[in-house]
């Protein structure tokens, strides 16, 4: 906090009242009311010192942060002046990124289009490239002395106990002034490393770069060129990219009712399935995100009737209500802009990536949504999706251009276009190879392939060399013999879940097939896949009807079991 | 494995002077180009071809399992 009496009776004694006045005289001898931001300024009465400050012998400078021209006669009166020196020291030590301002004072009144204003890093480079020899001893130590304390070192006293903390991503974050400094002067090895290897290296340089910005450290410090230049390239979100940091937070899609909007409607099932159908288990999931983004173009289909209809026709109902988002499915693909966007945002919502949404919502105009995954930053546009036709574009394989990275790092969008086209292209491609093979397996199964070529008991033998020497768990047993029997059996057996009492509860699979016009049973204990055994019919029926075993819900009852006595032999919960 | 049928197909291709059977063996070669084609065919078809590329008889389940075992299902 300036206090600014006292700062300007320490140098207002010793500057000339015929070239200068400060605010405090103003206030005092004119009445004129001084803001609190302009405290620091100094006014000129000389009109014709003023002039020659601003457009004087000038010397052009170049500073970290760009070019200024400064009066030479104006930085030369700054060393040499007790007066306008100690102006410039009570700028120094007010922390302030300014260093001198100067205003016109002209006909009793401050001329507010004429100032010159000089940030401490113009007039402090000024004096580092001046060709000091031609000055006088004074001058010179007042230079060396300001050139001090631009450096690092009062850099590093200013700052070094302060404590920072800042929310980021929801979570708060706390670094000491030190912890600040020591990143802001990290070797070239160790910013090196942290780069390649610092897992949160993203959020540390958040605080860093806040911290120069909020402190204006570049306006006030001689950094040296590398951390200038590093300083250049973080802003730009080059060598770390933490520009998606607080992105996308909240949604932004919650509907009148507060509930967000994509948890409004589901999905059919078999249509959300499909959509994950033929996903490289390699891919990551921003590559998922991009796979099912590609996957949606080439089902879904843009409803141009709507665009065509009536403002309260039927077809326009039916698409501003999403709970009939439920229908879509690969044979009903219809959809509009905002249709799209919303079951590409569930879709991102089940694979656990955040986004938001703009909010206009239940029309055919534009609807964005963003969504953040790590560093990337993308954005998906309702209409390019539509009027750019990533639609069609999918159907004929050409490329995708409804999805963009927002990145401002080059390297970052790179990367992001460079993995969309590899998606695309090895979808485009799996989808010509899927079809060429079934092509081939079609002719190979109509020319050459036998209904006969496997009896059951060669069938049930697979089944059970697959599960044998097998150890899965209980529902990895119980999915993979669904696979199994939707691949394998179904046409030809019946595949129950039946529940086992005895010492604990246990589930066996119970598959049933017909050979020489009877019934054939074999049991397969979950827990231990490879006990796959035949049980006789007799020896099943006596089970249920003890109780050992029963049905584990209402399914379709074991082929040629008969057990009468009006009992659904449905395992009951235990009260 | 694969490769082993791949080459298997390629011997009896070359061998024979059926047409038809050359024509089968290059349907099988075409087919076995995808690394996961014994994943996606329905099983018979699997059986056939492990028969058309003369696995012994008593081999054929064994070297079926291997081709479609969850280990295979979880490289997909």
């Amino acid at each position: 906090m300036i206090n600014s009496k006292i700062d300007v009776e320490k140098y207002e004694k010793f500057l000339n009242h015929n070239e200068f006045i400060t605010h405090v005289r103003l206030v005092r001898d004119y009445q004129i009311r001084i803001p609190h931001e302009s405290q620091n300024t100094l006014y000129i009465k000389d009109e014709k010192l003023f002039d020659r400050y601003k457009n004087g012998t000038l010397r052009n400078v170049k500073t970290q942060i760009g070019e200024v021209s400064i009066s030479e006669e104006l930085a030369k009166n700054f060393i040499s002046n007790h007066g306008l020196f100690l102006y410039l020291l009570s700028n120094l030590y007010n922390n302030t990124a300014i260093a001198i301002d100067i205003r016109l004072f002209k006909n009793n009144e401050i001329d507010k289009t004429s100032y010159i204003r000089l940030r401490r890093i113009d007039i402090l480079t000024m004096y580092e490239q001046m060709d000091k020899s031609l000055l006088d001893p004074k001058s010179q130590m007042r230079i060396a002395f300001l050139l001090a304390s631009s450096q690092k070192e009062t850099l590093t006293k200013k700052y070094s106990e302060m404590e920072m903390e800042e929310i980021i991503d929801g979570e708060t974050y706390k670094f000491t002034g030190k912890e600040i400094i020591d990143l802001l002067f990290l070797s070239e090895e160790n910013y090196k490393e942290l780069i390649t290897n610092d897992k949160n290296k993203e959020i540390k340089v958040l605080f860093l770069m806040n911290f120069i910005e909020r402190n204006r450290i570049l306006e006030k410090y001689i950094l040296p060129n590398e951390i200038v230049e590093r300083i250049r390239r973080l802003k730009k979100y080059e060598d770390i990219d933490y520009e998606s940091l607080n992105e996308c937070l909240a949604p932004n899609d919650e509907n009148e009712e507060g509930l967000s909007i994509v948890d409004t409607f589901e999905l059919n099932p078999d249509f959300e399935d499909s959509l994950f159908e033929g996903l490289p288990r390699t891919y990551s999931v921003i590559e998922t995100a991009l796979f099912i983004y590609t996957k949606l173009c080439e089902i879904l289909v843009y409803d141009d009737e709507y665009y065509a209809s009536a403002k309260n026709s039927d077809i326009r109902k039916m698409h501003e209500n999403i709970t009939g988002l439920c229908e879509v499915s690969k044979d009903n693909n219809k959809v509009i802009n905002y249709e799209f966007i919303l079951i590409f945002a569930k879709m991102l919502k089940i694979i656990g990536i955040r986004y938001t949404l703009s909010n206009n919502f239940g029309s055919d105009s534009g609807i964005q949504l963003k969504f953040r995954y790590k560093e990337y930053l993308v954005s998906v546009d309702g209409i390019e999706v539509i009027v750019q036709n990533d639609l069609a574009r999918a159907k004929y394989m050409e490329n995708l251009t409804g999805m963009r990275s927002l990145n401002e790092s080059k390297m970052t969008v790179k990367k992001f276009d460079e993995m969309f086209k590899k998606v695309q292209y090895e979808y485009q491609y799996s989808i010509l190879e899927q079809a060429q093979f079934n092509e081939m397996l079609a002719e190979y199964s109509m020319d050459y392939t036998d209904s006969n070529t496997m009896t059951q008991e060669e069938k049930m033998e697979y089944i059970v060399s697959l599960l044998n020497g097998k150890k899965l768990h209980n529902v990895e047993a119980l999915e993979y013999l669904y696979y199994l029997y939707n691949k394998v059996l179904y046409n030809e057996f019946q595949l129950n879940f039946i529940s086992v009492q005895g010492p604990k509860y246990e589930t066996i699979a119970l598959f049933t097939y017909e050979s020489d016009g009877e019934y054939k049973y074999i049991k397969i204990n979950l827990g231990n896949p490879s006990s796959a055994s035949e049980i006789t019919k007799d020896e099943l029926k006596q089970k249920f009807l003890t109780g050992e075993y029963a049905y584990t819900d209402h399914q379709e009852k074991i082929h040629g079991l008969d057990l009468a006595g009006g009992v659904n032999y449905v395992r009951k919960p235990k009260k | 494995m694969l490769e082993n049928l791949k080459n298997r197909a390629r011997v009896i291709y070359s061998k024979s002077t059926d047409p038809n059977e050359k024509r089968k063996c290059s349907l099988i070669l075409g087919i076995l180009e995808d690394e996961n084609c014994f994943l996606k065919m329905p099983v018979e078809q699997s059986y056939q071809i492990l028969k058309d590329l003369k696995i012994p008889t008593d081999k054929r389940i064994k070297v079926l399992t291997k081709l479609t075992s969850i280990e295979a299902y979880n490289k997909t």
